[in-house]
């Protein structure tokens, strides 16, 4: 029951998403396709009906389910069907991450996502874990995706066990295109058959995040580092770009590690700044320094006091170079990581033009220009 | 109707498993209809392979609940049995042993969540809830967090999760094994009568000299150790002890055994229900990666799914009855 | 198993339960191949009496004596390993099971296929079906499930069970409450049909009427202490009635 009443609030928030962007294209449609399209939710309403029949007949109890049932399968069909450009039309990709549902940031991916496929009239899907970072079902999900023999596949490569798969699906004749985050070494994507990697260069994301903030601390001091996703490569990697730069700064540091349950980042952060007052700068190689603003703030200190840097333009990091205490936020653009993926692989189908690498960006988020990029972060372009 | 064709028809409406056949069958029609890859040998390969690993702990987990408790803690036990192994390993000691060693552990997991259960008289629920988070807890401590590289042989990974041709894999072999076990205790064996009688009535059971403690304790430990087992499966094939892996699992074998006709008070169920409910849990997932569905859909189908299959179950039990006349 | 001795002597029962004073010294005692009725208000300790009987409760102080000899139980399967037989007010059975496998609940008929010990669910079946068929009960479908019978036919079910298990004394915990006058009789019968075989048994009811006609002696019991004992040529129901109202 709860499982279920969880599924409709969330289906629900599709919906209204749906509305926000509606589907204009749709009259656009040729006939045949319209024919299609009419097969297509024919055959998913008459099952539907069917399942619903029965369960109504059977318990009279089963018609709020049943209702649920048509509309979503309906949902299901023409959202399935996507909307109607031409230059990309009839190309289904499917996107496949480790992003859980509830991970904002892979709210933009997909928003990306959607619109280039809207733009080009192909069908994109993605397929995200019920859990944060699920390796079992992000390998299940891109196997059943390889099965069903879509246009193209985008990845971001967060578990190198996902390398063997990339391959599978490159031997199977479907293109990947990385996206987000690349395999350590670079090479090792590439003889998998991974053809471009559109995303941040991570190591270098990290040195720079770092090197930006050293404005506002000096030399000789301590920082904080927190870890959303303690042996995951993108965080290790970003990781590794702070604590480089760190040691040429002469900074001594410590990694703690967090997830993303932003009560549990607050109650360690808390403990350790409280132990260690002498720290000067605070990292973190997700989205969650901010808290460590707020932990200052109720021990009194005053916005600047403490450097703090961080990636990804999420509510909680705007909020916090708007309050002064998070100094600077490093975007990585995350629409782009949807969008271009789409563009690339359509280019490559249509007139058979090859993948090209992309750095979607080291852009610099401060006090200067925070309300300009608040407007786009809330309609998830930023 | 004719006598014998009208003792068939009882005899297939009182197998609780009938509803659910019916509703996998409609839901394979619905998604083959949609989209033919589904049923494509490539696709039926992705899902023989990823749900024995998922299925066998829902096998203890139905023994549990035919006698009347719940464990929460699976999932929890699934990731802690894994990580522990390559703790052992880590320290040096025989990868075959390690497995063995961190089976038995699981095992005390359960002795421990049956004793406290039984003794103190602290409903399940809670005592596995407490389960579930001091092992995730364990888990995490073990590993600070990181996932650990599973570094067992090629013969071990070979025997857990291995493929031995196409549509059959080591792991499917372990699933099947352990849900002839488990069916043969439940239908063929008295340990079967004894679980049945004390989820179905804890009372007449102990009236009628049955060590219904014992009962359920056994079972907790089946419910965990299955648990574990499923969670080393998932390491070998995927190389990797994670510490979130079977997050949620709790609530997806609990749901896998409820389409299959398990009650949730107890006394009532089957192996051969919950593994057609594994089953469809699976297809459905898969299904709506195939025909392309956001895959928020999934909570939804498998919530409408339960309920409909507790109102078939239901109906045709009537049915049954009236039938008889 | 001498005649002249009665089946079961319960001598001087006391039972506490924390500042309850549930039995005040209580003498009870069942002859071979009688129905004794136990009466009495809610609370006057019937249902007390015979779980320490049936081996639920151990008594605080005094003595049983079965067959002329001094038992202690410490668990019912002590009771019934000497032929005690409980069916308790919400009935010993698991409506979900099937007849069956209810009627041989913890004591499983098994047969050895190589080292293991399997049911022997044919050989049940048909022991269970004639158990009943005893009892004067025709069940066709021995693999229903105990709830889609009728309540009647439940306490057959759980009567033919002790029959078969060759019970001396049967404890019945108000075997006729929720049933309707029918299938009231219908337990009466199988009671006779008890008496018949040789089986004594023990009638808890705080309904007189059911147990009147059945009964060869009658114990009423008031706030845990023993108020009459009577033959029941030597009483008559408006007699007993008094009893169980005044204490």
């Amino acid at each position: 029951m709860l499982l279920l009443l969880r599924s409709v609030r969330r289906d629900k928030s599709v919906r209204s998403k749906k509305e926000n962007h509606p589907d204009t294209l749709s009259n656009k449609l040729t006939r045949r396709e319209a024919l299609s399209t009419g097969a297509k939710i024919g055959i998913a309403a008459g099952v539907a009906a069917v399942v619903a029949g029965v369960g109504g007949y059977f318990g009279g109890l089963a018609s709020v389910p049943a209702k649920e049932v048509v509309k979503t399968i309906k949902e299901t069909v023409t959202q399935t069907v996507g909307g109607a450009g031409i230059f990309g039309k009839g190309y289904r990709f499917s996107y496949v991450t480790h992003g859980g549902e509830e991970n904002v940031f892979w709210n933009s991916v997909m928003l990306g996502m959607k619109e280039a496929a809207q733009l080009v009239g192909a069908d994109a899907v993605m397929l995200r874990p019920k859990k944060e970072g699920d390796l079992a079902q992000e390998s299940a999900n891109f196997e059943s995706t390889i099965a069903e023999r879509p246009d193209g596949i985008v990845v971001p490569i967060a578990y190198l066990e996902l390398l063997p798969l990339v391959k599978k699906a490159t031997d199977a004749g479907i293109p990947v295109i990385v996206h987000n985050i690349d395999a350590p070494n670079a090479e090792d994507r590439i003889k998998a058959g991974g053809l471009s990697f559109i995303g941040q260069d991570l190591d270098f994301a990290g040195y720079f995040l770092a090197k930006t903030l050293s404005k506002y601390f000096k030399p000789g001091g301590h920082a904080l580092i927190l870890i959303e996703g303690p042996g995951q490569v993108w965080a290790e990697e970003r990781a590794k770009g702070i604590i480089q730069f760190l040691k040429e700064y002469n900074t001594t540091y410590e990694r703690l590690d967090v997830g993303f349950d932003l009560a549990l980042v607050e109650s360690r952060t808390s403990a350790y700044l409280q132990a260690n007052p002498q720290t000067t700068a605070v990292f973190s190689v997700g989205y969650t320094a901010p808290i460590a603003g707020k932990v200052l703030q109720s021990m009194g200190r005053k916005p600047g006091e403490v450097a703090i840097g961080t990636f990804d333009l999420v509510p909680l990091v705007i909020d916090g170079i708007k309050s002064g205490y998070t100094t600077i936020a490093i975007d990585q653009q995350p629409y782009l990581q949807g969008f271009l993926p789409i563009i690339q692989l359509t280019l490559m189908k249509k007139y058979g033009l090859s993948a090209w690498d992309v750095n979607t960006g080291n852009a610099i988020v401060d006090q200067s220009n925070v309300s300009k990029v608040e407007e786009l972060s809330k309609k998830g372009y930023r | 109707m004719t006598l014998n064709a009208r003792k068939l028809t009882i005899a297939l409406l009182q197998r609780k498993e009938i509803s659910i056949t019916i509703i996998s069958l409609i839901t394979i029609s619905f998604f083959y209809s949609l989209q033919p890859k589904f049923l494509s040998p490539a696709n039926v390969d992705v899902l023989l392979k990823i749900t024995p690993e998922l299925g066998i702990p829902a096998l203890g987990v139905t023994l549990l609940m035919i006698a009347g408790e719940f464990d929460l803690s699976v999932g929890s036990v699934f990731a802690f049995t894994s990580l522990f192994t390559t703790l052992l390993l880590e320290m040096g000691v025989n990868p075959w042993l390690s497995v063995l060693l961190a089976l038995g552990a699981c095992s005390l997991i359960g002795l421990s969540h049956g004793l406290i259960t039984v003794k103190t008289g602290i409903p399940s629920f809670i005592t596995t809830l407490g389960g579930l988070l001091v092992w995730r807890g364990v888990a995490l401590v073990i590993t600070g967090g990181l996932p650990k590289f599973f570094a067992m042989p090629t013969e071990f990974t070979n025997i857990m999760a291995g493929k031995i041709t196409t549509f059959l894999h080591a792991q499917m072999l372990w699933f099947f094994g352990i849900a002839i076990i488990f069916l043969l205790i439940l239908e063929r064996h008295k340990f079967g009568n004894w679980i049945y009688s004390t989820g179905g009535k804890k009372d007449a059971a102990r009236a009628m000299g049955i060590n219904t403690d014992k009962v359920k304790i056994i079972c907790f430990i089946l419910s965990s150790f299955t648990a574990g087992l499923g969670g080393i499966i998932q390491s070998a094939r995927l190389n990797q002890a994670l510490p979130n892996q079977g997050e949620g699992l709790e609530f997806d074998a609990i749901a896998a055994a409820v389409i299959g006709g398990t009650s949730l008070f107890g006394g009532a169920g089957t192996i051969i229900g919950t593994i057609i409910g594994e089953y469809l849990s699976r297809i459905i997932e898969n299904g709506l990666i195939i025909i392309r569905a956001p895959s928020y859909y999934f909570r939804l189908y498998i919530g409408i799914v339960v309920i409909i299959a507790v109102i078939i179950n239901l109906y045709i039990q009537r049915r049954a009855i009236r039938i008889r006349g | 198993m001498s005649k002249n001795k009665p089946l079961v002597e319960m001598i001087d029962i006391h039972k506490w339960f924390g500042r309850v004073y549930a039995l005040q010294g209580v003498d009870f005692t069942v002859n071979h191949a009688e129905v004794v009725g136990l009466v009495g208000d809610n609370g006057a300790g019937k249902s007390t009496l015979m779980k320490i009987l049936s081996g639920l409760y151990p008594p605080d102080k005094g003595e049983i004596y079965f067959d002329g000899k001094k038992v202690k139980f410490s668990s019912p399967k002590d009771a019934m390993n000497l032929g005690i037989e409980t069916i308790y007010q919400d009935i010993a059975i698991a409506p979900l099971m099937n007849i069956t496998r209810n009627v041989f609940m913890g004591r499983e008929l098994e047969r050895k296929i190589g080292p293991i010990s399997f049911l022997d669910l044919r050989r049940m079946e048909r022991e269970s079906l004639n158990a009943l068929r005893n009892l004067g009960l025709e069940i066709e479908d021995m693999k229903m499930p105990v709830e889609n019978l009728s309540g009647g036919q439940r306490q057959g079910v759980v009567i033919a069970r002790a029959m078969y298990f060759k019970s001396k004394l049967l404890i019945l915990d108000e075997p006729t409450n929720n049933l309707s006058v029918k299938e009231s009789l219908r337990v009466l019968e199988f009671i006779r049909e008890l008496k018949n075989q040789n089986i004594s048994s023990v009638f808890i009811t705080h309904n007189l009427h059911h147990v009147y006609p059945v009964a060869d002696k009658i114990v009423v019991l008031s706030h845990g202490k023993k108020v009459g004992e009577f033959r029941k040529e030597e009483t008559s129901i408006e007699h007993i009635t008094h009893l169980i109202t005044l204490g």
